[in-house]
């Protein structure tokens, strides 16, 4: 058993995965020689050459663009975009080329791609570069969504996300790069579309997935001084969704929240809110409650964007307005 | 092959009818035209026939709840049948009690939506729990689950004693506890006939009892059509405005003439014995086409003037009272309407009478003479403007034209009028009309 950060466990998966198969490598801006924007490819290009980690123009289209071609000719490219807010130029590549060609062709070609990006509030880096978009990638069939919490996580997840054959979105919260986690000496693929749940609770669940994982726990914690226990969920992809595991809780608890760090207006949680209420509205016993970030772009002050930043405590008021 | 029997639907305005009375019992042989249960509605309490030949298998609605028309209450099988038992239909608690369908409207209108969790509502539902009963502690008042779970509704302690129906609903009613008797049926299964031994035990029990020096009065249930009949008078004389003037006409003249038609009539097996009170009704629609403020009614929409007479006459039955009509009263004879008064009345006093024979009277009389008073106040049939009492028929000293004493046929007629519709002098107008009428009886030409 390791102790690793997050940034880490990716590191290690990608290294694995590209000594484990040839046709993988890796396109973004400065993932080379510096190592990636946050350090995450650190130590690659001088393991794998110039040839398998590939420093790109400042050009999001054209990372994937080379990418989903890439793909479609049998490599298996793992792209990073230094943040998510910039995924807005490479719109065509990604939902309507890349998402698209497995449909289109019959299932006679596959685009075995990955789009790594950090996202996320929370290092005063402004409304361009601090989003959290992954309601976008859940819109469009064809993308599979990943936002892994922990360091283990990351590391399973990672490796089953560029074993895919078709084009996963994988979405790093930058602050939890440097979160410590162990991660299993023996750990593998951890498959897509199953939920974790982190702490078994009766009267309230907490869904959550990313960075949010971590404020579900504390909200749990203080809500259980207060004799309220919740169960928290991370979802860990959001396409596929696991609602079993959601629908089971909520069978059990008889309440929801759930909550994420993207603006709350058609975010995740109102798609869960939405088939919650078509599966299981006779077995809610309160409203269900979404907590998210206020529908303004993230604010610069680090006072505005802590205030915009949702946490344990709007959990905690979320869940006392359906349970006190 | 079984066949359900259904709550009947009597007239186009019927909802909805309340079981009073289960005539037969499970098991019982029923035969084509039998009357198997008695139903009340808000107007009229009549029985429901069996349509063919069978047994009542099974009994779905119990006495004293409500439930909408076409509703399947019972089912009757074939000698020798058993088909499957159906689910009973759930009354919630609310409308097992009496007075099912005052007290229904009232609870919508005055308690409205109840605020329950989609949980709270599907426990209620599955349970048979009125949320509007349940005392919400959630947010903002919120019936959850745990209120549901806490809600214990009055407990039914009918229901689990072996008691045939009409034992459980006389006992309801009298309040008295099924523990306490002892039941003479099969398998000691409580008879309505123990209930009401339970109800005078001075008389059936003999003995000891009957030595206590006070004797238990005796408790008539307050249902039915005792109960329909209270409510409606109760309601008339709380929202209307109305007042009796009488006046005492000498129908002398009306009695010859009465006997002059006897006299024609008197061979015709189609015409029946023409009595006073034909000879009223013809007075009184032919007099209400003249003042139709008296055969109108008040509605939220404002006075409705008829133009038609539906005449309404209040039949006496044994327990209680009834007033059928005989639609467009103004149109008929003498004779026609002497048939359908006695075709009314008949059905009245026999059953039968249908919804909208009940419902739609313009106007109503309401003849005691046959009971030997003069004057009284009777009391308007809601939404009517008016209704007419008619006294005795009795010889009286008279002043004759010459100053001389004579004997003449005196009659008090009584007129309520509610005062909302028209005022004294109309009102009064109209009566002294109707007893011109009577007093020659010519005038009716006029």
């Amino acid at each position: 058993m390791a102790q690793k950060t997050y940034m880490q466990a990716i590191n290690d998966a990608l290294r694995e995965e590209m000594e484990r198969d040839s046709n993988v490598l890796i396109f973004g801006e400065d993932v080379g020689q510096f190592g990636g924007c946050f350090g995450v490819t650190k130590g690659l290009f001088e393991q794998f050459g110039e040839k398998r980690v590939r420093d790109t123009p400042i050009t999001e289209s054209a990372i994937i663009g080379a990418a989903t071609g890439a793909a479609a000719a049998g490599l298996r490219p793992v792209c990073e975009l230094m943040f998510v807010d910039f995924i807005g130029v490479s719109m065509d590549q990604l939902f309507n080329q890349a998402a698209k060609m497995h449909y289109m062709f019959g299932g006679k070609i596959s685009i075995p791609m990955v789009v790594r990006a950090p996202q996320g509030a929370g290092i005063g880096a402004a409304a361009q570069h601090s989003q959290s978009l992954e309601a976008w990638f859940m819109h469009i069939p064809g993308l599979k969504v990943v936002l892994p919490a922990t360091p283990a996580d990351a590391y399973g997840l990672l490796l089953t996300a560029i074993r895919d054959d078709n084009p996963v979105v994988f979405l790093e919260h930058k602050l939890l790069y440097g979160v410590e986690g162990e991660v299993p000496e023996d750990a593998g693929p951890i498959p897509f579309g199953q939920a974790n749940i982190c702490r078994e609770g009766t009267d309230v669940t907490i869904v959550a997935f990313s960075k949010m994982v971590y404020s579900a726990l504390e909200a749990a914690e203080t809500l259980a001084g207060k004799g309220i226990s919740v169960e928290v969920i991370d979802l860990r992809t959001v396409t596929p969704l696991d609602i079993d595991t959601i629908l089971n809780s909520v069978k059990k608890t008889h309440s929801l929240v759930v909550a994420h760090e993207a603006v709350k207006v058609a975010g995740v949680g109102a798609e869960i809110a939405a088939q919650v209420a078509e599966s299981a509205i006779d077995y809610l016993d309160a409203p269900i409650m979404r907590v998210g970030a206020p529908f303004t772009p993230v604010p610069f002050s680090p006072p505005l964007e802590e205030a915009f930043t949702p946490g344990a405590e709007e959990i905690v008021a979320a869940v006392l307005k359906i349970r006190s | 092959m079984a066949t359900d029997i259904l709550m009947p639907k009597w007239g186009l305005t019927m909802k909805e009818g309340k079981i009073s009375k289960w005539l037969k019992n499970e098991g019982d042989s029923v035969s084509e035209g039998e009357a198997i249960f008695e139903v009340e509605t808000d107007k009229i309490t009549n029985t429901v026939d069996a349509t063919k030949d069978g047994v009542l298998f099974q009994i779905l609605v119990a006495t004293g709840e409500t439930v909408a028309v076409k509703t399947v209450v019972a089912v009757l099988a074939a000698a020798g049948e058993s088909p499957e038992k159906k689910e009973k239909s759930g009354a919630s608690p609310e409308k097992r009690q009496s007075g099912a369908k005052e007290a229904t409207s009232k609870k919508v209108t005055t308690k409205g939506f109840v605020v329950a969790s989609p949980l709270a509502r599907r426990l209620a539902r599955e349970q048979g729990i009125d949320l509007a009963e349940v005392n919400g502690t959630g947010p903002d008042g919120r019936v959850t689950e745990k209120d549901v779970l806490a809600y214990t509704p009055q407990a039914d302690e009918y229901a689990s004693f072996n008691a045939a129906p009409q034992a459980i609903a006389l006992a309801r009613e009298s309040g008295i506890n099924l523990s306490d008797i002892t039941g003479s049926g099969e398998g000691g299964k409580i008879l309505k006939v123990d209930i009401l031994r339970a109800m005078q035990p001075a008389v059936d029990q003999g003995g000891a009892k009957a030595a206590m020096s006070t004797a238990e009065p005796e408790i008539i249930p307050f249902s039915g059509i005792r109960k329909i009949i209270a409510d409606n008078m109760m309601a008339s004389l709380q929202n209307s405005a109305q007042l009796t003037v009488f006046v005492e006409c000498d129908i002398t003249e009306m009695t010859a003439f009465r006997d002059r038609v006897r006299a024609k009539y008197a061979k015709r097996e189609d015409i029946p014995r023409i009595s006073y009170n034909d000879i009223i009704a013809l007075a009184v629609s032919r007099n209400l086409m003249k003042f139709p403020y008296m055969n109108s009614w008040l509605t939220e929409e404002g006075i409705v003037r008829h133009k038609q007479v539906n005449l309404g006459i209040a039949v006496a039955l044994d327990d209680g009272l009834v007033v059928p009509h005989i639609k467009e009263a103004e149109k008929k004879t003498l004779t026609e309407l002497a048939v359908d008064l006695r075709v009314v009345a008949g059905k009245a006093r026999n059953g039968g009478l249908t919804m909208d024979e009940i419902q739609g009277g313009t106007f109503t009389i309401s003849n005691v003479s046959m009971l030997g008073v003069d004057g009284f106040t009777p009391i308007i049939n809601p939404p009517e403007a008016g209704i007419l009492g008619v006294g005795r028929a009795v010889e009286r000293p008279a002043v004759g034209a010459d100053g001389q004493i004579v004997s003449r046929t005196m009659m008090t007629l009584s007129l309520t009028f509610d005062h909302r519709i028209t005022d004294g002098a109309p009102a009064i107008t109209f009566l002294r009309a109707l007893a011109d009428c009577l007093e020659d009886p010519a005038m009716m030409l006029v």
